[in-house]
């Protein structure tokens, strides 16, 4: 175990933050980290025009009237709300690559003005491309996020390395030019050389193979997004993820490109639920609220349940931990619990720690996948707390009793291994008085 | 005194920076503590008198203290931040504090 966890502390731990910290990594987790709030509103836009139940095939009574108001409702808030989430999630694609131009400009202490529209523009250029030659507006949503990354990625930097070597730079300073018109005047020829670079490899590309760019790059993707969405691959990413936060360090060498694939599910799902398909056919089980809903009850872990176990322990330090750390596990934030209980370098509670999420991820997979419960298609925001957000998410009253469900199976998991940690603790806590 | 603390995304640090700011208030020292994320130290950097990492970026204070320079740069042990004991990481800001 002594060479185990010093292999990890000086080799593993370091690539993670080296990973963790690169700028494409950062500025992609930023990006959609601002893009949450945004999220969030675009679901809920989406949730309250849509009532879980068809009141007309209902039988009279209560649960008819609500669902017939809430549909009266709907009819009359319908426009404004469909607009709100058009707006949020069709144009989402759109958002992330504006602010990875403005991230990545941040990094390199750059104005970000330029490189925000120099990326917005270049993903424009590959997104709108269509083989018959007119502008098609499919690929602005999730299913253009793929594209938004890697023109975001390729053109910043082709304009850094441009405006750093000062290529084309028309230098008008002697002349009498006011500063920002000289600014702009440099800059033409390296917008031009972009634009047109972007332009010519699109329409190579679409030549070649007769599809617009967005599709080639799900193309290209498709075997680890169909990784990314089956029971295999939840338990491998959620293993991974847990032995990174056991050592105390962040997931987000893990999280921040797996997000790519979560948010690209969700948006299809969302977008396949606004054109009419059941919520139970949706395309994609695992996605954005089945990871940080259904995965991570109570933070990454699922320790919500260990948090109410600690709640009412014997031992003075756990107590003193659980009740600090119970309040903001509700709201899926755990370090508390990590750090304090803690279970980061705690040979006693790995275990549990690696087993809970994929055990809930790979519970929730199954009762998605036969039916059981409604796939996703609305996410409340990772901190909201679980049975609301896995309610909002699908609209399926099931969904709620199946987090209770979960948070118990974690408290289950953990109870073993925290009693004898708990007593590990008590006996430590005995001896300190007896000295 | 001007105490930035930095996490990953600003976020799960908000109870530390509380507590901090409580803890320098009973001890006299006019304190101001602000959380954000890692990637904007360069923003803050200047305002800064002292520069405290969450547990969970730790093996980021090589690159940090280089990029601070002057300023002052401490971890904060995971099981102070854990048990939130702001009274052990002022102490321990402090004795860094004179040491500079």
């Amino acid at each position: 175990m002594g060479k185990f966890t010093e292999f990890i502390e000086k080799h593993i731990a370091p690539m993670a933050n080296k990973l963790g910290r690169n700028k494409y990594v950062v500025a992609l987790q930023n990006s959609f980290f601002a893009m949450i709030p945004f999220i969030t509103v675009g679901s809920l836009a989406l949730v309250l025009i849509s009532p879980p139940a068809d009141y007309t095939v209902m039988d009279p009574g209560i649960a008819r009237t609500l669902m017939q108001g809430w549909q009266a409702f709907a009819d009359f808030t319908g426009p404004t709300f469909n607009f709100i989430n058009a707006v949020t999630m069709n144009l989402l694609a759109f958002w992330i690559a504006m602010g990875m131009g403005l991230n990545l400009a941040k990094q390199h202490k750059m104005t970000p003005h330029m490189p925000v529209l120099i990326t917005t523009m270049s993903f424009l250029i590959w997104a709108t491309m269509n083989p018959e030659g007119s502008l098609t507006f499919d690929y602005l949503g999730g299913t253009g996020l793929f594209v938004a990354l890697v023109a975001s990625i390729v053109s910043f930097e082709l304009y850094r390395m441009l405006a750093e070597k000062k290529v084309g730079h028309i230098d008008l300073s002697g002349a009498g030019v006011p500063p920002a018109l000289a600014d702009s005047l440099g800059n033409l020829v390296p917008v031009i050389i972009i634009f047109v670079l972007f332009g010519v490899v699109g329409q190579i590309l679409m030549g070649i193979t007769g599809s617009p760019i967005p599709e080639l790059m799900t193309l290209v993707m498709s075997p680890l997004m169909g990784l990314v969405d089956s029971i295999g691959g939840i338990i491998f990413l959620a293993v991974l993820v847990m032995i990174l936060w056991w050592f105390g360090i962040h997931d987000s060498v893990i999280t921040g490109p797996l997000d790519v694939f979560l948010m690209n599910n969700y948006s299809a799902n969302m977008a396949a639920f606004t054109a009419g398909t059941a919520a139970v056919a949706l395309p994609y089980i695992v996605n954005e609220p089945f990871w940080w809903t259904f995965m991570t009850i109570g933070g990454s872990g699922a320790t919500l349940g260990l948090a109410f176990l600690a709640m009412t322990s014997k031992s003075k330090q756990i107590k003193t931990i659980g009740r600090l750390g119970v309040v903001p596990a509700l709201f899926n934030i755990n370090e508390p619990l990590i750090f304090g209980l803690p279970i980061m370098y705690n040979p006693t509670l790995l275990i549990p720690f690696i087993v809970a999420m994929p055990l809930n991820g790979v519970i929730t997979y199954v009762c998605m996948a036969t039916g059981l419960v409604n796939k996703s298609f609305a996410y409340g925001g990772w901190n909201m707390p679980a049975p609301i957000s896995a309610f909002i998410a699908t609209l399926d009253w099931r969904a709620i009793v199946l987090t209770i469900v979960l948070i118990v199976i974690d408290m289950v998991v953990y109870l073993p291994f925290f009693k004898v940690y708990e007593k590990q603790k008590l006996a430590e806590e005995a001896g300190s008085v007896q000295e | 005194m001007n105490i930035i603390m930095l996490c990953n995304l600003g976020m799960s640090t908000g109870m530390m920076v509380k507590k901090l700011e409580e803890e320098a208030k009973n001890r006299g020292i006019e304190a101001e503590v602000h959380a954000y994320p890692m990637v904007e130290l360069d923003e803050h950097l200047e305002e800064a008198d002292a520069i405290l990492l969450g547990p969970q970026i730790r093996f980021a204070l090589e690159d940090i203290k280089k990029q601070a320079g002057e300023v002052p740069v401490m971890a904060i042990a995971p099981q102070d931040f854990g048990m939130m004991n702001a009274g052990n990481v002022m102490n321990q800001l402090e004795k860094l504090m004179k040491k500079g």
